[in-house]
């Protein structure tokens, strides 16, 4: 799941206030906060809860710096689905700008279909991580598109290891496991080691992997399997 | 060889290093202090199912017969028993009196037992549906401690109820247990059997709270008959239960004010209490240690402290 | 399950045909999971506190059929009472209520502190088990 955080307060508020100084439509602002059910609402940033919070705020510190902006909000289900993007054209209609409290893709997403409008990112997306605990997320995976986790017992060298070696550990492991760069970060290859071992692979970790393929670094496509006749192969070219 | 979890020999205001092992992990290690928390003053370790069953104990203490009548209540029904006695001498007399006093003597302490119980046997079914969680120390990147961690004010300020209608609950539930436990006349009977006794207060106050009970009572009555979404969800076993929980006081403010001399009144009090205390954990009263448990010790959104425990135990 | 399999028991439940694995594997579900649907669903007190906090309620201009609690109740409060013998265009109806009606963003808040998205994942699971998916 999409686990994000949001921004400093004072920095969405710095957003809204330099485009309404830039531009003054009328004599207030009117922003709409679209909230996201979905990860934004289950990593505890972006949901319907948060956004009212969030709105409140802003309005306080609209007021104290006596800038004319009004909040409303409304909560989607997702915002990367544009079905549910439709239910709020009228309120986009009436609204100057819209805080877009989903990822990354669902901001672009609001701001794809509601091109007149702009669109502030109330969210750092920060990972693709699993839910440990209530209010608390840990980062799992890179999205690198060639997962090795078969190869290292179910731990993903990318995202655990500090340097994302491939192979092995670095040298750097430190005597209580821990990696050399700090902040108690167990090392990766370490705990690699120990489940390989404890699941009887143990051999399997002297193979050798390639390096990870970085070349396509552009936009990602995915047609899913099943799906070519309808949309075509994704490919370059 | 399993990694030990020992502290880092080079930075010692870092956390704890941990294994990747998911948990369980050895019950001692799991108690970190590195973790955030949100401080709450309920924060400490408390017992309440243990609390909430010495209140049912001491309202067992009402259970003695008395044998002279030194409240107004209990005079009242000894009067209205005599008074009806000479109204209709011999076979009402007697079970008017044989029911009052088994009302208020082996089946107030049968209720009681039957409500303890089965408040032990909710919270042991609650046990079985949680498992203990075993928090494991964790790393936090430069990033994620660049996050804006939101105020506690804002943390609480929620869309969780209308204001009205949290306080109309708080009130409602606290004024519940109170009355009963603060009533001189209770507190009288529970004298006479244990020799102790709560602090009371006083009558006319106590009879304010009585109707403040009954009116939220009524406004909740009318919550349910009128508005839309608690309406489509209402049974007649949710009238049914308002109107059980509502009886005791009812028919404790009707023999307060003698609106009526017959000593059924006084029956009806206490058979109603009665009724009342057995349903607790065999009915959706059963959302108040339900309650309990779930904030003291489940963790979540909501919860009043980190919480030990989790959804998702044995079946 | 398709018509033409050979050595796959039938029963005719409600009108629907279903397998007896299907039934079984519901029955299994419902097992596992019986004493925290019973007790969710006892400790519930119908106030319907937790509809304020569902995003699809206010959206869909507070609808009462989107409050968290009425959704466990008809989705697997229904299919408890019956034993997950409901017939299609009942599973349908829970099936639209499980899927449509809920986003599982597990935000809802019950002041007794049921945990509501527990109940709609298990009647998700009933429906996969029966063979009704998200359209």
């Amino acid at each position: 799941m999409i686990t994000a955080a949001q921004k400093p307060r004072e920095e969405i508020f710095a957003m809204i206030r330099s485009y309404r100084e830039a531009q003054r439509p009328r004599d207030f602002l009117q922003c709409l906060t679209v909230g996201c059910g979905g990860c934004a609402s289950i990593c505890m940033a972006g949901g319907q809860r948060e956004i009212l919070g969030l709105n409140e705020q802003l309005t306080e510190m609209a007021r104290s710096a006596k800038v004319p902006v009004r909040f409303s909000s409304v909560t989607v289900e997702r915002q990367c689905n544009p079905q549910f993007l439709e239910d709020i054209e009228d309120m986009v209609r009436d609204s100057d700008c819209l805080l877009s409290c989903a990822c990354g893709a669902g901001a672009q997403h609001l701001g794809d279909r509601y091109a007149d409008k702009p669109v502030f990112p109330a969210l750092n997306t920060l990972f693709l991580g699993v839910d440990v605990d209530t209010g608390l997320y840990e980062e799992r995976c890179r999205a690198c598109k060639s997962c090795v986790l078969g190869q290292t017992a179910g731990i993903c060298p990318l995202t655990r290891c500090s340097k994302g070696v491939l192979n092995g550990p670095c040298g750097g492991t430190r005597a209580d496991g821990t990696c050399e760069v700090g902040n108690g970060i167990p090392c990766a290859w370490s705990s690699i080691y120990e489940r390989m071992k404890n699941q009887g692979r143990l051999a399997e970790i002297l193979e050798i992997k390639p390096p990870m393929d970085w070349r396509e670094k552009g936009q990602g496509v995915l047609v899913q399997a099943g799906f070519e006749a309808r949309y075509g192969r994704a490919g370059r070219g | 060889m399993i990694l030990q979890i020992r502290r880092s020999p080079y930075n010692t205001r870092a956390p704890r290093a941990c294994t990747l092992e998911p948990y369980p992990v050895r019950k001692k290690e799991a108690r970190v202090s590195a973790l955030e928390r949100r401080e709450h003053w309920l924060a400490k370790p408390r017992l309440p199912g243990l609390v909430f069953l010495f209140l049912l104990l001491g309202m067992a203490c009402a259970g003695a017969p008395q044998t002279d009548a030194t409240t107004s209540a209990s005079r009242a029904a000894s009067a209205d028993a005599t008074s009806s006695a000479t109204k209709s001498p011999g076979p009402h007399r007697a079970i008017t009196s044989v029911l009052y006093d088994a009302a208020q003597g082996p089946a107030l302490r049968l209720c009681l037992l039957a409500a303890g119980l089965g408040i032990l046997y909710r919270a042991w079914q609650f046990r079985r549906l949680t498992r203990a969680l075993h928090r494991q120390p964790f790393a936090r990147s430069a990033a994620s401690r660049a996050a804006r961690v939101p105020s506690a004010r804002e943390v609480r300020r929620a869309a969780t109820s209308h204001p009205v209608m949290k306080t109309a609950s708080f009130s409602f539930h606290l004024f519940l247990f109170l009355v009963p436990l603060l009533l001189p006349a209770h507190n009288l009977i529970l004298h006479r059997s244990l020799h102790v006794s709560l602090p009371s207060i006083p009558s006319p106050i106590a009879d304010w709270l009585t109707m403040v009970v009954v009116a939220l009572g009524a406004f909740f009555l009318a919550r349910r008959i009128l508005v839309p979404r608690v309406r489509v969800l209402s049974t007649a076993y949710d009238y049914a239960v308002l109107l059980l929980v509502l009886g005791p006081f009812v028919t404790g403010l009707m023999a307060y004010h003698h609106v009526s001399s017959s000593p059924w009144l006084m029956i009806a009090h206490v058979a109603s209490a009665d009724l009342l205390l057995l349903a607790v954990p065999f009915t959706k009263l059963g959302h108040m240690p339900f309650l309990i448990f779930s904030r003291f010790f489940v963790s979540g959104e909501y919860a009043w402290r980190q919480g030990r425990r989790a959804w998702g135990g044995s079946a | 399950m398709e018509a033409g399999q050979t050595g796959v028991g039938r029963q005719r439940v409600n009108g629907s045909t279903a397998s007896a694995i299907v039934m079984h594997r519901i029955g299994r579900v419902l097992q596992r999971n019986r004493q925290m649907i019973t007790l969710s669903l006892q400790a519930c007190a119908h106030c319907a506190l937790c509809a304020e906090s569902c995003f699809k309620y206010v959206h869909s201009g507070r609808d009462p059929r989107f409050s968290p609690s009425y959704k466990a109740i008809n989705t697997i409060g229904k299919i408890f009472r019956k034993k997950g013998r409901l017939s299609e265009s009942e599973y349908q109806a829970v099936s639209s209520l499980a899927w449509e009606s809920c986003a599982l963003c597990m935000r809802c808040y019950c002041p007794v502190g049921i945990s509501i998205p527990s109940l709609i994942a298990c009647a998700r699971s009933v429906c996969r088990e029966r063979g009704i998916f998200p359209r």
